[in-house]
């Protein structure tokens, strides 16, 4: 008669798969964790970046901002690359009155309003992608450089670097196939890109504060800005910074 | 009842079930080795890197880069360049592993330096270059 395996050599195959998967697993987990760490470390790296350039940004250009509308409606805010489901406006003058944004050009930076409301003082709170800086590339014959984090959204600015140098450089190409395009004249050369790439998002919102750093709705001379850096689909970073105008 | 042995297709089978076994064995216990080998390489490289990167801005001090952004001719005369796939910083190799490229610029009066290294060893997951960027005055301080 054709006997059943026994208890013990089930449990022999039992374990044997059980080392195998949990090998497989530990590893999964410490590439997991080691690619965390890398895009952590990167993004720490950006936000003081990032950081640094606020800090250098006209307080006047930095949300939330105190605009007039043109003739037309349109409102030119002071970054480009807007959050256009963070923008707010309101009505400064009179009871405060909150304003319907008709059109957006996200990537320009520009709002349109309806043209009653040209010439008069708005408040527009809104939230605006900052570029990764300072990637620098020596690019090579082909002229095609790989960027770092992918996929990329927008390239804001490519500079040829010549020692001490940065200039600004146009003749560039990027298609989410082919990457970024140099042209001749960078080939050989160091290139610095400033870009967007949808795995890491540095994202910039601001709101006024009144003297006792409380939030507050009504302008002020002290805006509280903040940085938040989702990055690899990892995990998010958030600082904060005070920007005043001078006294 | 007299009992029987295994019939020739019985024993067959359990080799190979044990062969198979073996190398997956094998095959597993390598390819975590291999991981774990470059992951620590990879960190003490960050760790090279990053006190290389310390040595440059602290020597780069009012120096000027070249053309090419592969050195530095130093303000007391002393160079850095970037020759042989090595980085000398005033005739002594910062870094005992090969660097594939190096950049240095400067931008808002801060100097900016990128090494480019071969990966140690090559698990699947893990690049096969490693770039590393610094930038002076900021991010951790290299040990």
């Amino acid at each position: 008669m054709r006997r059943a395996f026994t208890l013990i050599e089930t449990m022999i195959a039992a374990v044997l798969l059980a080392l195998l998967v949990t090998s497989e697993l530990a590893i999964f987990g410490s590439l997991r964790q080691l690619q965390r760490q890398e895009a952590h470390s990167a993004a720490a790296r950006n936000a003081e970046e990032q950081l640094l350039q606020l800090q250098q940004l006209p307080f006047a250009e930095l949300p939330p901002q105190l605009l007039r509308p043109d003739p037309r409606g349109w409102l030119q805010l002071g970054q480009g690359d807007v959050d256009a489901t963070s923008l707010s406006l309101v009505n400064l003058q009179g009871p405060l009155q909150k304003i319907e944004v008709l059109e957006t050009d996200p990537l320009r930076g520009r709002v349109r309003v309806d043209k009653r409301w040209a010439g008069q003082p708005l408040q527009v709170n809104y939230a605006f992608f900052a570029s990764d800086r300072n990637e620098t590339h020596r690019v090579p014959a082909s002229g095609v450089v790989r960027l770092e984090n992918q996929p990329v959204v927008r390239i804001s600015q490519v500079w040829l670097a010549r020692g001490e140098q940065l200039r600004p450089y146009a003749d560039w190409r990027w298609s989410a196939q082919a990457g970024l395009q140099l042209g001749p004249a960078a080939r050989g050369r160091v290139v610095v890109v400033d870009y967007r790439a949808q795995s890491v998002a540095n994202r910039v919102s601001g709101q006024f504060l009144d003297q006792q750093l409380r939030a507050q709705v009504a302008p002020s001379p002290i805006k509280l800005l903040t940085l938040q850096e989702s990055y690899a689909g990892h995990g998010a970073l958030s600082i904060t910074t005070l920007r005043m105008t001078q006294p | 009842m007299r009992r029987r042995g295994f019939s020739l297709i019985e024993v067959a089978i359990v080799l190979i079930l044990v062969g198979l076994m073996g190398t997956a064995i094998t095959q597993s216990y390598r390819s975590c080795n291999a991981f774990f080998v470059s992951a620590s390489l990879q960190a003490q490289r960050r760790l090279d890197t990053s006190r290389a990167a310390l040595r440059i801005f602290t020597a780069g001090q009012g120096g000027t880069i070249l053309a090419d952004q592969s050195g530095m001719d130093l303000a007391d005369g002393g160079q850095l360049r970037w020759r042989d796939g090595k980085v000398w910083l005033r005739g002594h190799s910062l870094l005992s592993q090969p660097v594939r490229d190096f950049t240095l610029i400067r931008r808002d009066g801060r100097l900016h330096v990128t090494f480019v290294l071969e990966a140690p060893r090559v698990y699947h997951g893990l690049n096969r270059t490693l770039r590393y960027q610094y930038s002076q005055g900021m991010g951790r301080k290299p040990l």
